[in-house]
């Protein structure tokens, strides 16, 4: 992840960036997977000690961001970029009664999140992220 | 498993002009190299050849001094070559000589491919002059990089340039797979080069309020816009950039022929996604356009409609408005058009689904006008012509 929370993928070619961002959104408004991630999300919120109501946080899920970096001849030459700085910016708050540092707790927590987020979006719908580092 | 990604190193550079020198000398002698020989296509000599020029990458030559790079290779190409030709003729001797005349053109790959681009920038001023659009053209980078992982010998990527956050200008890089690097990849560079500056280096201009561009992210590899429509455009525009070419005729030839294969094979079996439908709206429009060439002559003054068609792709692709509207706007022009009578009246049978495309597009024309109020007069003045083409099916 680099200095503005942004992180570089692919994924297979049938699947463009909107449908990933929409799939997403579907994912944590399914009754099964929600709680499925919300028992995930609360031992998270436990290993940094932080009371916060899992469910505002899975709330601020949506706000990550899935968008094309570049565009390209064919679709192994185009990126995508994950961006969770947003969803970062909304759990600040939420964490920053809990600890001293809570951009950084906030950041953890949100990298842990989006983990699991892509573990379902793998397990669910078949949709793989790849990493995929810049030149 | 191995497999990097890289920018282009000297060595390589050497190794791909080399190849790209080869391939231009093949394309001027073919005919002489296996000239009285039956089954040209298919003949063992031929594939040797190619074997041979495609094969120079993986030989370490020990000089990286240019001159006596080219002069190594065309050693090592004779030695590979020499039994599958008659000492007695020249024909190999030839194709060796042209291939050191052709390895003294350029500099480099990197300064080939610079040569296409300059032609397109040519072209591109040809369209977007002050008459047309009033605004900052982007600035467009050209970068190389090696991507072992590629199934095609040459790809290209449009991205902001990441160098410099606060410019918005785009970097095209082409991308080699030397270990795929064969003529088909050679020649099809033109195409790859002209997808990316046409489809994606002049897509969506926005500007700040400092007068630089912002804001441009890329789009899907599905897109039918850019990756559909604007495809079927390049390509338009690329056989003008030929047809205009100070290239030697077998040069421009083996372009067209692998540009044109290209431009098959993407869309071999893609008749039903998105970029699919994108390029099959935009042939459908030009289409549309040329078949009632005489009366739209005469309702449109005096724009031939092959400019048309290119003007207004064009002003399109430069308007900064939602990817959605473009993307409805190619579903409604492939579904509506394809259908549309040669000749005036309204159109025979549509389908549900053309017909419900249909009865969205008056709220499609709203929206584009209502965006078109920030873009430049010319920009306004050739959509509105589309659209009132359009009114007159009804």
């Amino acid at each position: 992840m680099n200095a503005t929370g942004d992180l570089f993928y692919e994924s297979q070619a049938q699947y463009s960036s909107q449908a990933i961002a929409d799939t997403l959104k579907d994912l944590i408004t399914q009754p099964d997977t929600r709680a499925e991630i919300k028992v995930q999300v609360q031992n998270v919120l436990d290993g940094q000690k932080v009371k916060v109501d899992p469910e505002a946080v899975i709330r601020s899920v949506s706000r990550i961001e899935v968008k094309d970096q570049g565009a390209g001849f064919d679709s192994e030459s185009v990126r995508l970029l994950v961006s969770l700085a947003p969803f970062i910016k909304e759990l600040v708050p939420l964490v920053q009664p809990f600890c001293n540092d809570a951009s950084a707790v906030a950041k953890k927590i949100a990298l842990d999140l989006w983990e699991i987020i892509k573990g379902k979006l793998s397990d669910k719908k078949k949709i793989r992220l790849r990493s995929r580092a810049s030149v | 498993m191995g497999e990097r990604i890289y920018e282009l190193n000297p060595q390589e550079e050497l190794a791909l002009t080399a190849q790209a020198a080869a391939y231009r000398a093949f394309a001027h002698h073919e005919v002489q190299l296996f000239a009285g020989r039956p089954g040209v296509e298919d003949l063992p000599a031929r594939q040797q050849v190619l074997k041979a020029i495609g094969s120079l990458y993986a030989v370490r030559l020990p000089d990286t001094d240019r001159a006596a790079f080219i002069a190594q290779v065309a050693e090592h190409l004779g030695a590979s070559l020499k039994n599958f030709f008659d000492p007695q003729k020249s024909a190999l001797n030839y194709f060796l000589t042209t291939y050191k005349n052709e390895a003294l053109k350029f500099s480099s790959i990197g300064t080939e491919v610079e040569s296409w681009l300059a032609k397109f920038n040519k072209v591109a001023a040809g369209y977007f002059g002050p008459a047309t659009i009033e605004r900052e053209f982007p600035k467009l980078r050209l970068l190389f990089e090696i991507d072992e992982r590629l199934k095609l010998g040459v790809s290209g990527r449009t991205e902001l340039n990441t160098e410099d956050i606060k410019s918005a200008d785009r970097n095209i890089v082409i991308r080699f797979n030397p270990a795929q690097f064969n003529a088909e990849s050679y020649f099809a560079i033109p195409y790859v080069l002209s997808h990316e500056y046409w489809c994606h280096g002049l897509s969506r201009w926005r500007h700040g309020s400092e007068g630089r561009m912002v804001d441009w992210t890329g789009c899907s590899p599905l897109d039918s816009w850019e990756e559909g429509w604007m495809d079927f455009v390049q390509f338009q525009l690329l056989q003008r950039v030929l047809e205009n070419s100070d290239n030697d005729a077998a040069m421009d030839g083996q372009v067209f022929k692998h540009c044109s294969a290209a431009a098959v094979a993407r869309y071999a079996g893609d008749e039903k996604v998105l970029r699919g439908k994108g390029y099959q709206g935009a042939w459908a429009l030009l289409r549309f356009l040329k078949t009632r060439v005489a009366q739209l002559m005469m309702r449109l003054n005096s724009m031939p409609p092959d400019e048309l068609f290119l003007a207004l792709a064009l002003d399109l692709n430069a308007l900064y408005i939602d990817a959605r509207i473009k993307r409805n706007f190619v579903l409604w022009i492939a579904g509506y058009l394809s259908q549309a009578p040669v000749t005036l009246g309204p159109p025979t049978s549509l389908s549900d689904q053309d017909q419900r495309l249909v009865a969205g597009r008056l709220r499609l024309t709203e929206i584009f006008v209502r965006n078109l109020q920030e873009s430049a007069p010319g920009t306004k003045l050739n959509v509105v012509k589309l659209l009132s083409l359009c009114r007159q099916q009804d």
